[in-house]
């Protein structure tokens, strides 16, 4: 969650547009009290003016990247955000299931691993290769059926590049 | 050729099982009368089948043992796309043991492990699906002491045609052919298929001869391995009208018939 949350580009969940919408006001708030008491501090209308400005510049820009984000997940083009009162739609309308356009569902990304009496996940030196997975069957067989395969280097993902289907020799990479 | 009847399949004598998944957009339609779609359906069903073979592999001690490799592929996930659907941590593996799947599950629902997730993006590459799924097994058949080893299964689950075998359907047949011809010393490789649709009724389980308007399922039904005895007699048991030259195919089986075939598919 909140990874890249000033980037236009991706999808996120209902919860993390939530969470992002009451940061918003919260911070919106903060920067009015702010703003009040410089004015209340005699240093005049512009010096609040001012900062308020300069503030509000960032928020609003992790707004609308956050928004853009959600109408994503929505299957919608970001700018759909701009619509009176889509915000709404936004915070309760469940995201496309699967990869969409505009990237992979964030629900898959962030699922949780089945936790095993096999906790040790440390000694896996396994290179989990986290591009899409457009690639065939690209060979090299190395591991064997009687062995913990992911913990031997010969099991390390080694195709490096993204040509489709299997490639001949790559039966236990 | 050795008797399959005198085959063991034991961690130093696997078998491999190859799941082939359509995931094409038109997955995304109701399974039958249920709710949710075909690709939810069929997902379900391969992360509940690998959880029961996995059950049967533990040994006395209760370690898994690896009596069984899996390679799951999926065809469609994007245009003309075959990969193997296999995810988190075994991302990107082709062939892996029950114990690493086992370990390395995608994660949790319901109090079970699942291995894969529903997908219904695009076309259906069912062809290259299947020279894919030859290569694989080639490999497979060609390491260590494979050839002693029981013939791969190929259980491929699609509800539709495929897109990349012109109007004949001649390339997928000669793919198809080509695989069922890869041998150990135990026999050929079995291919068998699961051809499901939305529409309910007109149930085919198991059929020894196919009488069917749709074109590209008497293809499949051809194209589908006759069921040896060990499938016969576990069909038998569940209640399928089987005899000898019963074919592994299966048209618009319901959830329980597509959790059945593969178990029948799977060696005991």
């Amino acid at each position: 969650m909140f990874k890249n949350s000033f980037s236009f580009e991706g999808r996120i969940r209902r919860s993390e547009f939530g969470i992002s919408f009451i940061l918003f006001v919260v911070a919106r708030v903060i920067i009015a009290f702010m703003a009040a008491g410089l004015m209340s501090g005699g240093n005049g209308n512009d010096g609040a003016i001012v900062l308020s400005l300069l503030l509000s510049i960032p928020l609003l820009w992790f707004l609308w990247a956050q928004g853009a984000k959600r109408c994503h997940d929505i299957g919608n083009s970001g700018w759909f955000q701009l619509i009176p009162f889509y915000a709404l739609w936004m915070l309760f309308q469940d995201g496309e299931p699967g990869p969409n356009q505009y990237g992979e569902n964030p629900k898959d990304i962030q699922s949780n691993y089945y936790n095993t009496n096999n906790q040790n996940n440390s000694t896996n030196n396994y290179n989990q290769n986290n591009q899409s997975n457009n690639t065939g069957y690209p060979g090299n067989y190395g591991g064997g059926h009687n062995s913990s395969s992911l913990n031997q280097p010969s099991f390390r993902n080694q195709n490096a590049d993204n040509e489709d289907g299997y490639k001949n020799g790559s039966l236990y990479n | 050729m050795n008797d399959l009847s005198n085959l063991v399949i034991t961690s130093t004598n696997p078998c491999l099982l190859v799941y082939m998944v359509d995931q094409s957009r038109s997955m995304e339609d109701l399974f039958g009368n249920a709710s949710h779609s075909k690709s939810v359906e069929v997902a379900n069903a391969i992360n509940d089948i690998l959880y029961e073979v996995g059950l049967r592999c533990i040994g006395t001690a209760g370690e898994i043992k690896n009596r069984f490799e899996v390679a799951i592929i999926g065809y469609g996930k994007a245009s003309n796309s075959v990969q193997s659907a296999w995810e988190g941590p075994l991302q990107n593996k082709w062939v892996v043991s029950i114990k690493d799947i086992f370990d390395y599950p995608l994660g949790e629902e319901n109090d079970k492990p699942i291995w894969i997730r529903p997908y219904a993006i695009d076309n259906t590459p069912m062809t290259k699906a299947f020279e894919n799924a030859y290569r694989l097994c080639q490999d497979w058949i060609s390491w260590g002491n494979h050839r002693d080893c029981h013939p791969p299964i190929i259980i491929n689950i699609t509800d539709g045609e495929a897109t990349d075998a012109g109007n004949s359907y001649e390339p997928l047949k000669v793919q198809v052919e080509r695989l069922k011809t890869l041998t150990t010393n135990f026999g050929n490789a079995f291919v068998l298929n699961i051809h499901i649709s939305s529409s309910a009724g007109d149930r085919k389980l198991f059929p020894n001869y196919l009488d069917s308007s749709d074109k590209f399922g008497s293809l499949l039904f051809n194209l589908s391995s006759t069921l040896n005895d060990n499938m016969l007699r576990i069909a038998s048991s569940k209640g399928y009208q089987v005899q000898n030259g019963s074919k592994g195919y299966v048209f618009n089986g319901n959830a329980s018939d597509l959790i059945n075939f593969l178990n029948i598919g799977t060696p005991q």
